[in-house]
């Protein structure tokens, strides 16, 4: 048997906002992704451990600590995961450059549709 | 009624008919062959029994001419015994002829010239013993005379080929009787198995049909669950859709609420008094500034006119107030105010001077309301 077949890709995404988690989560898994919640940094490093995901989606602003804090703890575990940082605050292009490009494989607005998410974890994942 | 059934059904009743035929015509022949042997079981007894009388005349003919000539008390003994077995199978043979009426008459005539020659004999042995040669010399002389023995002869003779002529005709019956039998029997296998083929074929065909409709209405129903499982497919396809696009509106909305909250955040951070009202001048929101430097609650402002907190400065605080005619202006064509100096109502009833700017907003080229802005101007050392 297919081993992509019986398992489907694994998605860890991390909001403390539990309507988004609800919507991410249930818009991948419609896609065929297996996705796991977490609404806080502890828990996700829990699944982290427990069941290492193929590719983390995380928002920016976390209780206890923010997304990039929590970015580096997830790399430490998982060196190759690609990460998505999900951001309710705009930014501009040299803040993306200095700041957040070299942390994470990509970024996404939250204002963007979900199916930009969508490519976004598919090339990666491809990628990976 | 199926179609089939029904052949089913005339094939068995036939095949039933014929069979009851058939079994009725063995039957009845069987009885018949019964009857016929007996008949020719009858018809040989009588011709041998017809012999035997005869023969035992002859026997005890020739014992009384001996006893005529030895005068033997054995040949006596055996003259009697003949005729005892004459009279034996004479009995016999009318038993036996009983079911023949038309050869009673026949049987009569012999039984009564077989009497005679009794008579005869004993009338010959009386004399003999009583020593009568002349009377026994011209007894026999008269019976030698007469046609006695030779016409008992000719008339069992004439009886046994009666006989001889029944065997052949129940043969001749038999034969016919069998052949016939033969026939009908060979008749109601012919039919019997003409009618089981003639209901195969007849079934054949119709179980062809039977398949022909059985496989048109699977194909049918492959069609239909074809046609079935594309519309699933197709219905899984818009479901999907639909659950996508429901989600892709939830997360849109959660994006706006998220913008709304940010834009709030914005306006809130702003230390400047924030007002927006309609083209009439009714307040419709106001920052946090607002309440802090008037004291006036925002669920206070909420669709008050604009002139309860905005007024040209006045001299006389007696006196009304009242809008400056230059926002009433903005508000009604849609132009900008800059620095415009207007006096602040407060809760505490202390007047705030401060300069106002007012920005029309727009929907589709139409004025529908105003962001205004009060800077407050430092308090004056008259003031203090």
């Amino acid at each position: 048997m297919n081993p992509s077949i019986a398992m489907p890709p694994h998605i860890l995404t991390i909001d403390d906002e539990e309507c988004i988690l609800q919507i991410v989560k249930e818009y991948l898994e419609l896609n065929d992704f297996r996705v796991t919640a977490a609404s806080t940094p502890r828990a996700a490093l829990d699944v982290v451990e427990r069941d290492p995901p193929d590719l983390v989606i995380t928002d920016l602003q976390l209780p206890e600590s923010d997304g990039l804090e929590l970015i580096p703890l997830i790399q430490q575990r998982i060196p190759k995961v690609p990460i998505i940082l999900l951001t309710g605050v705009h930014f501009d292009a040299e803040t993306i450059d200095q700041n957040l490009s070299h942390k994470v494989s990509d970024y996404l607005n939250k204002t963007a549709p979900l199916s930009t998410l969508l490519e976004k974890v598919n090339a990666h994942l491809a990628r990976a | 009624m199926d179609s089939t059934f029904r052949a089913l059904l005339i094939t068995f009743a036939v095949l039933v008919t014929i069979l009851t035929a058939v079994t009725g015509m063995a039957l009845k022949s069987f009885t018949a062959a019964k009857d016929s042997a007996d008949l020719v079981n009858t018809s040989h007894a009588t011709v041998a029994e017809l012999t035997a009388v005869l023969s035992s005349l002859q026997s005890a003919e020739g014992s009384v001419r001996s006893y005529l000539l030895t005068e033997s008390d054995e040949d006596l003994r055996s003259y009697r015994n003949a005729f005892n077995a004459l009279g034996e199978h004479l009995e016999v043979t009318k038993a036996l002829m009983a079911p023949y009426p038309d050869q009673q008459a026949p049987l009569q005539e012999l039984e009564a010239m077989m009497l005679e020659r009794v008579q005869l004999a004993r009338e010959l042995t009386t004399a003999k013993r009583q020593g009568d040669e002349s009377t026994v010399e011209q007894m026999l002389t008269e019976d030698a005379q007469g046609d006695g023995s030779f016409a008992i002869g000719r008339q069992v003779q004439r009886l046994r080929s009666y006989f001889i002529s029944e065997l052949s005709r129940l043969d001749t019956l038999a034969f016919n009787r069998d052949r016939n039998a033969r026939r009908s029997l060979y008749l109601g296998s012919s039919l019997s198995f003409l009618t089981i083929m003639g209901s195969v074929w007849f079934i054949r065909d119709s179980l062809n049909h039977r398949r022909l409709a059985s496989s048109l209405l699977e194909e049918s129903n492959q069609d239909l669950e074809a046609q079935v499982a594309t519309r699933t497919a197709d219905l899984d396809e818009k479901i999907r859709e639909l659950s996508t696009q429901n989600l892709e509106n939830a997360w849109r909305n959660q994006a706006l609420n998220h913008q709304l909250r940010y834009n709030n955040r914005i306006i809130e951070a702003v230390s400047e008094l924030v007002l927006v009202v309609t083209k009439v001048g009714n307040i419709t929101r106001t920052n946090a500034a607002v309440e802090k430097s008037t004291g006036f609650e925002n669920a206070h402002l909420a669709n008050a006119p604009l002139h309860q907190l905005v007024s040209a400065p006045r001299s006389d605080v007696s006196a009304d107030r009242a809008l400056p005619l230059t926002i009433t202006n903005a508000l009604k064509h849609g132009f900008d105010l800059l620095d415009e100096t207007v006096e602040v109502t407060t809760k505490a009833q202390t007047p705030l001077v401060a300069k106002l700017s007012l920005f029309p907003l727009r929907d589709s080229d139409q004025v529908i309301g105003a962001v205004i802005t009060l800077r407050l101007s430092p308090p004056t050392s008259s003031a203090s």
